[in-house]
């Protein structure tokens, strides 16, 4: 067991597993406002993904100020879609709800190819190029930052949603809507509020996965589907379990590939699905519920 | 509204008859068709972008000096999509829609060999980019490559570390698809005859993120020397995570691995590498005028590894010149072909269809590719 290597797939498997978590929670935070799962979750982290490479590239926008930008774009973002996608279908059952995110994630996929250029285009580096030597093992300073800056995010989360009001407000609709009116929280709002936070952590991941790959309109695709996973294992609809799950996975994936069989190791992901769908339904974290009839 | 709807008809009837016997009316001008099937979309649309620049330029130049004897090319362009369905379709809508006498296809030898019974059934010459050997020994008269094959590409790779360096440990990584995997395996024969080492070889399914445990993998085993097996974009982010760990071995790749569009994308990274190239800039005196040329028409130097589709379109029309537009009589002049100057290199066909011997080992340098040395070693 060589420690320092190990080291070094740790890393890439949190940073990895860290943009999985950030697009899951996306998942999980819609799925808990309005029961539906939005499966354009994976192009919210391509389209801001593409919008920084424009402002960073073609308007040379300090790496600060293209951040702000994309978070602010997908924000409103978040909310415009909601409106288009959810909002004329909200009383409708699952599934054209679904469907309409499909749709909406194929439209900005070829969206992107049409406004970006059907090449992959590379996003400026902040973190140099050149490895980091920690402890004597070489390291990839941006999957540093990624773990460091969701960590971050995670923390002013949960701070979010524990101690503020607006965040208990989101949390009370997403628990119960009715009762949530009742109380005299406005409903809507707090839907579109979720949605644009949903959207400005794709933004975050976007941002932060950027570098390391170059920018794609497929990229979404992977990351949505590898996410999803995650949050059906970590146990769809819990927070902690789908930041957890996509550590696990993102984890997993590394070591699998290493110590196991490099060709298949997407195969590791829905291996652990299967194994978790038949022998822990719920997931790690989620709860059995009955939905009422 | 019965009268509006009626005059609705008719008008709508008037433009699809217009539109059919106006097209009819375009095909009828003295024109020769040929298709062009590159990937406009998807993961290779960068490299897709470079071959249509090689290619237009070829047409450019071609109908300025009077086409093919006083009858102009007529280019069909048909998106493969970067993908074999994709290839297919384009092959399809080329051959059976476009109606062309004759296709400058692909670069991905899956693609190829996805095509390849379409491409006997409509008996169609095609000039081909991939360089998986068995490409033209299954018995497709109609494939046509200008790209030296990978025995030769591969086999310059041994024969460089063999004689040129002092390693003994080689490292394999390549992709699961038919370039990768045929090529890779090609190798470890010749490492295997050579007396070198094959430590490790990794192989990753298209399109993988993230090599940290392949990259790794081959550092625990051992490895002096890396050898890349696979395309672009694959390529520029394997550069990436391999600086990233610190450079662990020496790096020596396939063609993608110095090609422009690679190099675009993994900038710095790639400082020192070493790739097999088909060619070098500057090699020869039609590979200078060409890149004179290239530079005028787009501002920018020219992509080696895309600029197949330049000689491949020249050579086509330089045989349709000579016997007119008949498939089988094509297939004889490219065949016979022989000692022609491409900007690639000198041309002679083999009876399978196979065009050049050499390939050249460059270090990446500021950018750029800088020769180290040419291996010869003749099609087998």
């Amino acid at each position: 067991m060589d420690w320092s290597t190990n080291l070094q797939m740790l890393t890439a498997g949190l940073a990895m597993g860290s943009i999985y978590a950030l697009v899951a929670l996306g998942f999980v935070l819609i799925y808990n406002a309005v029961n539906v799962v939005n499966f354009a979750q994976g192009e919210f982290a391509m389209v801001p993904a593409f919008v920084a490479v424009w402002l960073m590239t073609y308007l040379n926008l300090p790496f600060p100020v293209t951040c702000v930008v994309t978070i602010i774009f997908m924000g409103i973002f978040g909310i415009v879609f909601q409106r288009v996608a959810y909002y004329p279908l909200r009383n409708r059952t699952f599934l054209p709800v679904v469907i309409s995110t499909i749709g909406v994630g194929i439209f900005l996929q070829n969206g992107a190819q049409i406004v970006f250029g059907a090449k992959p285009l590379p996003m400026p580096r902040q973190t140099s190029s050149e490895a980091l030597n920690m402890f004597g093992v070489f390291v990839d300073p941006q999957h540093i930052v990624i773990i460091i800056c969701t960590l971050a995010l995670l923390v002013f989360q949960s701070f979010f949603f524990d101690k503020t009001k607006l965040g208990k407000m989101m949390r009370a609709t997403a628990q119960d809507k009715e009762m949530a009116r009742l109380l005299g929280i406005r409903v809507a709002r707090m839907i579109a509020i979720t949605f644009a936070y949903s959207s400005i952590l794709g933004a975050v991941a976007g941002i932060l996965i950027g570098p390391i790959f170059f920018v794609t309109k497929e990229m979404g695709g992977i990351f949505g589907l590898k996410a999803f996973c995650s949050a059906i294992v970590g146990g769809f609809g819990s927070v902690p379990g789908a930041i957890l799950g996509g550590i696990f996975l993102g984890v997993v994936e590394v070591f699998a590939a290493y110590y196991i069989s490099s060709p298949n190791r997407d195969a590791f992901a829905f291996i652990i699905l299967i194994l978790v769908l038949l022998l822990r339904p719920q997931g790690f974290f989620g709860e059995k519920i009955a939905e009422k009839a | 509204m019965k009268n509006l709807q009626r005059i609705l008809i008719v008008t709508l009837l008037s433009i699809i008859v217009l539109a059919v016997v106006g097209s009819g009316i375009a095909m009828a001008a003295e024109e020769i068709k040929i298709g062009f099937t590159p990937p406009i979309t998807g993961f290779d649309a960068a490299e897709g972008a470079l071959q249509i620049n090689s290619l237009k330029l070829a047409l450019k130049e071609i109908n300025a000096a009077g086409g093919i004897n006083g009858k102009k090319i007529d280019l069909r362009m048909v998106d493969n999509q970067s993908s074999n369905p994709g290839a297919l379709a384009a092959l399809q809508k080329a051959v059976e829609q476009e109606k062309v006498l004759a296709l400058v296809g692909v670069v991905r030898s899956t693609q190829i060999l996805a095509t390849s019974d379409a491409i006997k059934n409509y008996g169609i010459p095609t000039m081909i980019g991939g360089t998986n050997a068995t490409l033209t020994k299954q018995g497709n008269p109609w494939l046509f490559r200008l790209r030296p094959d990978d025995t030769i590409a591969a086999g310059a790779m041994v024969k460089y570390i063999k004689e040129n360096t002092k390693f003994t440990k080689i490292g394999i990584l390549n992709d699961t698809e038919a370039f990768g995997q045929g090529g890779a395996d090609l190798v470890e024969k010749y490492a295997k005859e050579s007396g070198l080492t094959v430590v490790k070889r990794e192989r990753f399914t298209p399109h993988e993120k993230d090599y940290t445990a392949f990259l790794l993998s081959l550092k625990n085993a051992g490895a002096q020397i890396m050898i890349v097996y696979a395309p672009n974009p694959d390529t520029a982010v394997i550069q990436g995570q391999y600086r990233q760990l610190g450079s662990p071995f020496k790096y020596l790749g396939s063609p993608s691995s110095t090609s422009k569009d690679c190099l675009n994308l993994s900038k710095e990274a790639a400082e020192g590498i070493w790739g097999v190239a088909d060619a070098v800039p500057g090699q020869s005196e039609t590979n200078k005028r060409y890149i004179e040329a290239y530079k005028k028409e787009y501002n920018e130097e020219p992509d080696m590894l895309s600029s197949w589709t330049y000689d491949g379109l020249k050579i086509l029309t330089n045989a349709i010149k000579k016997v007119g537009e008949n498939r089988a009589k094509i297939r004889e002049a490219i065949l016979a072909t022989q000692g022609y100057e491409g900007v690639l290199g000198t041309f002679s066909f083999t009876p399978n269809g196979d065009g050049l011997s050499a390939v050249s080992i460059v270090q990446i340098e500021k950018g750029k590719p800088k020769l180290l040395k040419i291996v010869s070693l003749g099609a087998k």
